[in-house]
C-alpha cells in the first residue's frame, strides 16, 4: 500500500523580471510502504524540489501530496528530510550527541536527559559510539553524514526522504554509507526515497528507480530493479541484472538529460 | 611571541620617555608631570577609594546603557530581518540617524533628560543600538536556510526554531556588534560625563584639568586607557568561550 502519494503535482517558480518557470508538470508518484525507491535524474531537473514538496517543506503550486493517507500541508511527522549538505544542516554549536537529540528534545515527555540517551542509541546504530562529545566540525564528511542520519533516525520516521545524501563524500566512504543505509533500512522497516544523479547508487540500493525528465520535470518511467534482498550494495554491482539496468538507465539519462548541469 | 614583546618594549620606552622628558626639563611645564608622580597619585587615589568609586559609577551607567541598547538593537535587528515592511519603513530613518556623531545629540538630550543618569544612560543606549542592530540583521542573512528547514522537518515549533537555531546562529554576529558597541559606549558615556553633570570619571577628568591638577588628570587618563583595554580583553575571552565553534569552523573569515 502507498505511504507517500504525489498526485499531479505542479511547481511554478515566479520569474525574476521574466516569465514564471514551470519546474514540475503534473508529476504523479506512488511510494509503497517499506520500499527503497530512488529518484534518478540529471542535474537541474528539480529532484530536490520534488523531495522538498514531498517533505512538506515547499508547497506545490497545484496537485496534492499525501503521507499515510493524509494530505500534507506542512512537514508530516511520518517523514524526515535528510539534507545533501550535511555540514550545513548540523548545528555547529551543539555536540554530536546534542545534534542528534535535537530531533526529539522538543517533544512532549522527552526530557533533555532522555533525548541524550536516545541520541546515544542512534549514534551506536550508525557506528559513531564514543563520538557524542565531539563537535560536528571535528568529524570527517562521512562521519558528519552519519550524524545527520542518526538524527533523522532518532525521530523514528516511517519515511526517510534523502536528498543526494552521499554525493559530497569520497567513493569509498559512499560505499560504506550505502551498506549502512541498507542495513538500517532492513532492520527498521523504513521507507526510503532517495534522490540521486548516480545511476549505480540508485540501482544498487533500490527496489524501484523513478526516472525524472528534464524541466519541466515529470516521471518518465519507473523501473523495478528486481535485484534480490537482502543485498550487498557492493557485490550486487557484479550481477548481470545490475549491469543491464545500469546500461538501460544511463542510456535513458543521456538521451533525456540536458547537456549542461545546474543545481539538483 | 617576539613581535608581542617588541611591542611591549615600545610601550615601556614611551613611558620612559615621558618620565625622562618631564624630569630633565625637556618638556618644562607644570602640565607635564613625571610618570612616577602620576602613578603615585594614581595609587593614592585608588587606595583612598576615590577612583574606584568614580570608575564604578561610570561603568554602571555604561553597562546599563549598553544593555538597553543591545536589547533594543537585537529586537529591531530581528524585526528588520523578519519583515520586509519594517525594512522599507524604518530602514531610511535608521540610515539617516546612524551617521550622526553621538556627542552631537548630547546637548539636545540634556534639554529633555537633564544632566544626570537618565541622559547618560540614554547616550550609551543610543550608541550601542546601531552597531548591534546592523550586525544582528547581517547575522540573520547568514543563517543557513538548511538549519531552519532541518528544524521544520523534525516538527520543531516556530518559537523553538527561533530560540534554538536562529538565535545561536546569529550570536557571533551580535557579539561582533556588541564588541564595537562596548568600545563606543565607553567613549560616549565618558564624553557625556565630561559635557554635563557632576558624575563619573569623565567629569573628574575635566574638573582636574580646570583645577590645574595635572597628576590627577593624567591618573584619570591612565585609568580610562586601562579600562578600555581591559573591557576589550575581557570581551574577547568571553567571546571565545561562547562561540568557540564559530572560530573553529573558520566562519569569521
Amino acid at each position: 500500500m502507498a505511504i507517500l502519494e504525489l498526485e499531479a503535482v505542479e511547481k511554478v517558480f515566479p520569474g525574476r523580471g521574466g516569465p514564471p518557470t514551470l519546474a514540475m508538470d503534473r508529476l504523479s508518484l506512488s511510494v509503497r510502504e517499506g520500499e527503497f525507491l530512488s529518484i534518478l535524474g540529471p542535474s537541474g531537473c528539480g529532484k530536490s524540489t520534488l523531495l522538498q514538496i514531498a517533505a512538506g517543506l515547499m508547497e506545490p503550486s497545484a496537485g496534492s501530496v499525501r503521507v499515510a493517507g493524509r494530505t500534507v500541508s506542512g512537514p508530516p511527522p511520518e517523514a524526515v528530510y535528510v539534507f545533501q549538505q550535511y555540514g550545513r544542516s548540523l548545528l555547529p554549536w551543539r555536540s554530536v550527541r546534542d545534534n542528534v537529540a535535537f530531533a526529539v528534545e522538543h517533544r512532549a515527555g522527552v526530557s533533555r536527559a532522555k533525548a541524550r540517551v536516545l541520541a546515544d542509541a542512534q549514534l551506536e546504530a550508525v557506528g559513531l559510539t564514543g563520538f557524542g562529545d565531539h563537535f560536528p566540525w571535528q568529524l570527517s564528511g562521512g562521519m558528519q553524514q552519519r550524524v545527520a542520519l542518526a538524527r533523522a533516525l532518532a525521530a523514528e520516521p516511517r519515511i526517510l526522504l534523502m536528498d543526494e545524501p552521499f554525493s559530497a563524500v569520497d567513493a569509498l566512504t559512499r560505499l560504506d554509507l550505502h551498506r549502512l543505509m541498507l542495513e538500517l533500512w532492513e532492520k527498521r522497516g523504513l521507507t526510503v526515497v532517495l534522490v540521486t544523479h548516480d545511476v549505480e547508487e540508485a540501482v544498487a540500493l533500490s527496489d524501484r528507480v523513478a526516472l525524472l525528465t528534464k524541466r519541466p520535470s515529470t516521471i518518465a518511467r519507473v523501473v523495478e530493479t528486481g535485484l534480490p534482498r537482502p543485498r550487498d550494495p557492493v557485490e550486487v554491482r557484479e550481477t548481470p541484472r545490475f549491469l543491464e539496468l545500469r546500461h538501460e538507465l544511463l542510456e535513458a539519462l543521456l538521451t533525456r538529460g540536458p547537456k549542461a548541469g545546474g543545481h539538483g | 611571541m617576539r613581535r608581542v614583546s617588541s611591542g611591549v618594549w615600545l610601550v615601556l620606552a614611551l613611558l620612559l620617555l615621558w618620565e625622562v622628558s618631564a624630569r630633565t626639563g625637556l618638556v618644562d611645564s607644570p602640565n607635564w608631570p613625571p610618570l612616577t608622580r602620576v602613578i603615585a597619585v594614581l595609587g593614592r587615589d585608588i587606595v583612598s577609594g576615590e577612583l574606584p568609586l568614580l570608575v564604578g559609577s561610570t561603568l554602571a551607567r555604561m553597562f546599563t546603557g549598553l544593555a538597553a541598547g543591545t536589547v533594543a538593537g537585537v529586537s529591531f535587528g530581528l524585526l528588520f530581518g523578519a519583515s520586509r515592511l519594517a525594512r522599507l519603513v524604518l530602514g531610511p530613518t535608521v540610515e539617516l540617524l546612524r551617521p550622526i556623531p553621538i556627542p552631537a545629540v548630547i546637548p539636545p538630550l540634556v534639554l529633555f533628560l537633564g544632566l544626570d543618569n537618565g541622559m547618560k544612560i540614554t547616550v550609551g543606549a543610543v550608541t550601542a543600538f546601531f552597531p548591534v542592530l546592523t550586525n544582528t540583521a547581517q547575522g540573520l542573512r547568514a543563517v543557513e536556510a538548511d538549519q531552519i528547514a532541518m528544524a521544520r522537518t523534525f516538527g520543531v515549533p516556530a518559537w523553538r526554531r527561533l530560540s534554538r537555531v536562529t538565535l545561536p546562529a546569529i550570536l557571533p554576529y551580535v557579539l561582533a556588534g556588541l564588541r564595537v558597541a562596548l568600545a563606543l559606549t565607553l567613549v560616549t558615556t565618558v564624553v557625556a560625563e565630561m559635557i554635563a553633570g557632576e558624575q563619573g570619571i569623565g567629569h573628574y577628568l575635566v574638573l582636574m584639568q580646570f583645577a590645574g591638577r595635572a597628576e590627577e588628570m593624567y591618573a584619570a587618563v591612565l585609568v580610562l586607557a586601562f579600562l578600555g583595554y581591559a573591557l576589550n580583553r575581557g570581551f574577547v575571552v568571553m567571546e571565545r568561550r561562547l562561540i568557540g565553534w564559530f572560530f573553529a569552523t573558520g566562519r569569521e573569515g
